[in-house]
């Protein structure tokens, strides 16, 4: 069995997700809403609960790719002065 | 047999009931009614918190408050630039605080919410600032400077007793302020930028920092000295708490990655804690290592995202909304009163509704119809037995001037009110009511009703106009009672809506703390000091919520489903509903408060 699912679900601030969730299962948030979640009971009710939608890894992975990419992008605009005190953002890999 | 008090000498309670004092933490008790030895925990983690109004980082925060007291101050917004706005968190939501007089970034703070020094940072183009402000919980003043200007430095101390240390390009200087002036101190072991610091003047704490360090450091008010490393490098992260009670989070780790890292400082050495949900760097911080706050920050992409760090005996569930019972028949524009536990549902439209619904805390239950049917939007008020529903928007006219009374099964028809109005905002109940304001036709500018009127249980008294704008619109939202009431929100043609929120008080208007959020058709219950509105509609549907504590708003989770036109009801900001709205909805969302409770655990026995 894989040890995370992923989905995306808009955080909705506090109760989004709490110190019980925390302690009931993994929970990772990334770019793009993206959420890689202890594959248990608990993690797979939260998501529903969230009116999460479930994607691959691959789906997930590519979302937070396009957001990563775009930051890149952004950065690359920037000003030699921005540059030389701002790194540009690193890719993200899901686990 | 051998005992418990045979081997160690000491013997167990018995107890019937489990202790609900966090103070029983690591006692051991034996439980006589569930025959089980128990004993209380304490627990760790980072949960979410209400996001930030504006989302921006680099902003300076004060050093010393508690997590439920924190401060953002300023900060970069990507795209648009520095901002002076400042935020305070009050263990709920965040508020609109006074701005800073000199936008800026990579900035840093000392002190509380409420007496705070923010120094130095960057101001547009113009890096290595020394300006310093002082905000004295009302309004910010321009100070003394540093002596030393840098940025991506860190604050400490108190207003009157702070210390500002490290950042670019002055790495080791040190700098106390007496509340007047800096003087420059003893330098660091070694430079820095962009590390974490904590504590006071005379006992301050310098973690981590450029380039992905792990070095710590402890100022006793005289010199630095090198302690104990933190586990994991990083740079641009954030600390707060005392130097014997840090809590040092998120950050970059090599080559460029946000961290999610969190770290625990005792006074002597470094302990992982439970890692942030998101990884986050050069946001805002609060607390302590025992209750800390993180807010907004760089992910990469400004956000407005917080999450807060909880370590406690007690389970704390966070207040949030959940799904409630379906309505048998959906509808926009209702009328809804009550709480939640007795709730009514009246009317609505379009298409016009006659339909009235009682709600029980779980589901809803079809009586008797309204006699008139009609849009009601904020014209309903009193409990659930001995509700009201006054003017709307009936079929045969754009405004209606009827009123009936429900009994708990029947409505009756009572006297008309003096003016047809929709969109009127009332509260009160069968024997003392209000309506306010609302239109006369259909929303413009002509069209705005002015005066207000008020039910003592026989008839309708018109009341003088209040002579200010902010009883000339409708379709806003209540709380409380006659003598205590408060109205929020609504239409007024100027932008066509507004966070405008006014209290009364059994004779006069005062005006009160503007919604974060200005809208409309919203859902409001509570009472005045404890109001809730949440959805409506500004340039869109909305689902943000916020609560009233009688003086300001503050943000609260949002609701799952966004929409407008939707009914409210509820004691108090802790505990109401919303029902109904666009779209005929059928959904109820339930609110409910934070609460707590001590973390009991059963031990094995083997």
């Amino acid at each position: 069995m894989a040890h995370f699912i992923y989905g995306v679900a808009q955080n909705t601030g506090k109760g989004f997700f709490t110190a019980e969730d925390r302690r009931a299962f993994f929970l990772r948030g990334y770019l793009a809403d993206v959420w890689c979640i202890g594959n248990n009971v608990e993690g797979a009710r939260w998501l529903a609960e969230k009116n999460g939608v479930e994607k691959t890894k691959a789906e997930a992975q590519a979302l937070i790719t396009a957001e990563v990419e775009a930051a890149q992008a952004a950065w690359d605009a920037e000003s030699d002065e921005y540059k030389a005190t701002h790194q540009r953002p690193s890719d993200v890999t899901l686990p | 047999m051998t005992t418990y008090k045979n081997i160690h000498g000491r013997s167990i309670q018995s107890l019937a009931t489990d202790p609900t004092e966090s103070s029983a933490e690591g006692q051991i008790w034996y439980n006589t009614t569930s025959d089980t030895f128990k004993t209380v925990v304490a627990l760790e983690a980072w949960s979410s918190g209400s996001p930030m109004i504006t989302a921006r980082r680099l902003m300076a925060s004060s050093s010393s408050g508690p997590q439920t007291a924190a401060l953002g101050v300023g900060g970069y917004i990507d795209g648009t630039g520095d901002t002076a706005i400042t935020e305070e968190y009050n263990g709920s939501g965040f508020s609109t605080g006074t701005s800073i007089n000199t936008a800026r970034r990579e900035f840093d703070g000392a002190g509380t919410q409420t007496a705070t020094v923010v120094m130095g940072g960057r101001i547009g183009s113009n890096q290595q600032r020394a300006e310093t402000e002082e905000f004295n919980g009302t309004s910010w003043s321009e100070q003394n400077d540093l002596n030393t200007g840098r940025q991506r430095l860190s604050g400490a101390g108190i207003q009157t007793a702070a210390l500002a240390f490290a950042g670019i390009t002055d790495t080791d200087a040190t700098e106390e302020y007496n509340g007047t002036s800096w003087t420059a101190a003893n330098n660091m072991g070694s430079g820095t930028y962009g590390q974490g610091g904590s504590g006071t003047q005379t006992a301050a704490l310098s973690c981590g920092g450029n380039p992905y360090r792990t070095t710590t450091e402890e100022y006793d008010g005289t010199n630095w000295a090198t302690v104990n490393s933190l586990n994991t490098g990083r740079m641009f992260l954030r600390a707060s708490g005392t130097q014997t009670t840090t809590l040092a989070f998120g950050g970059k780790t090599p080559p460029s990655n946000f961290s999610a890292v969190s770290e625990s400082y005792d006074g002597t050495t470094w302990t992982n804690t439970p890692s942030l949900a998101n990884a986050v760097a050069e946001q805002g911080r609060g607390g302590g290592n025992s209750a800390g706050i993180s807010f907004g920050g760089f992910t990469p992409g400004v956000t407005s995202r917080s999450e807060e760090f909880t370590r406690s005996t007690n389970t704390i569930t966070a207040a949030a909304w959940a799904s409630g019972g379906t309505m048998n028949t959906g509808r926009t524009a209702l009328g809804g009163t009550g709480i939640t536990t007795a709730a009514l549902a009246m009317g609505g439209g379009a298409p016009l509704n006659v339909q009235t619904e009682e709600y029980n805390g779980s589901s809803w239950t079809s009586t008797n119809n309204i006699n008139v049917g009609r849009a009601i939007y904020g014209g309903a008020f009193g409990p659930q037995g001995a509700a009201g529903a006054a003017s709307g928007e009936p079929t045969s006219s754009p405004a209606g001037s009827s009123y009936e009374e429900y009994d708990g099964s029947n409505w009756t028809a009572g006297p008309s009110l003096n003016i047809a109005r929709n969109g009127g905002i009332s509260l009160g109940t069968q024997t003392a009511a209000l309506c306010v304001a609302g239109f006369t036709g259909p929303a413009a500018p002509n069209s705005y009703i002015k005066t207000s009127e008020s039910w003592n249980g026989s008839s309708w008294t018109s009341l003088p106009s209040p002579g200010s704008d902010t009883q000339t619109a409708g379709q806003g939202s209540s709380a409380g009672t006659t003598a205590a009431g408060l109205i929020f929100g609504r239409y007024d043609g100027a932008p066509n809506y507004t966070g405008k929120t006014d209290e009364y008080d059994g004779s006069s208007w005062t005006v009160g703390g503007v919604m974060i959020t200005a809208r409309y058709a919203t859902a409001g219950s509570g009472a005045q000091t404890a109001a809730m509105v949440s959805q409506g509609y500004s340039t869109g549907t909305l689902n943000v919520a916020e609560g009233y504590d009688g003086t300001a708003w503050s943000t609260r989770p949002n609701c799952s489903v966004g929409k407008y036109q939707v009914a409210g009801a509820g004691a108090s900001n802790t505990d109401c509903i919303s029902f109904g709205g666009s779209g005929n909805s059928t959904a109820t969302e339930e609110f409910t408060g934070e609460t707590t409770a001590v973390n009991v655990k059963t031990l094995t026995q083997s």
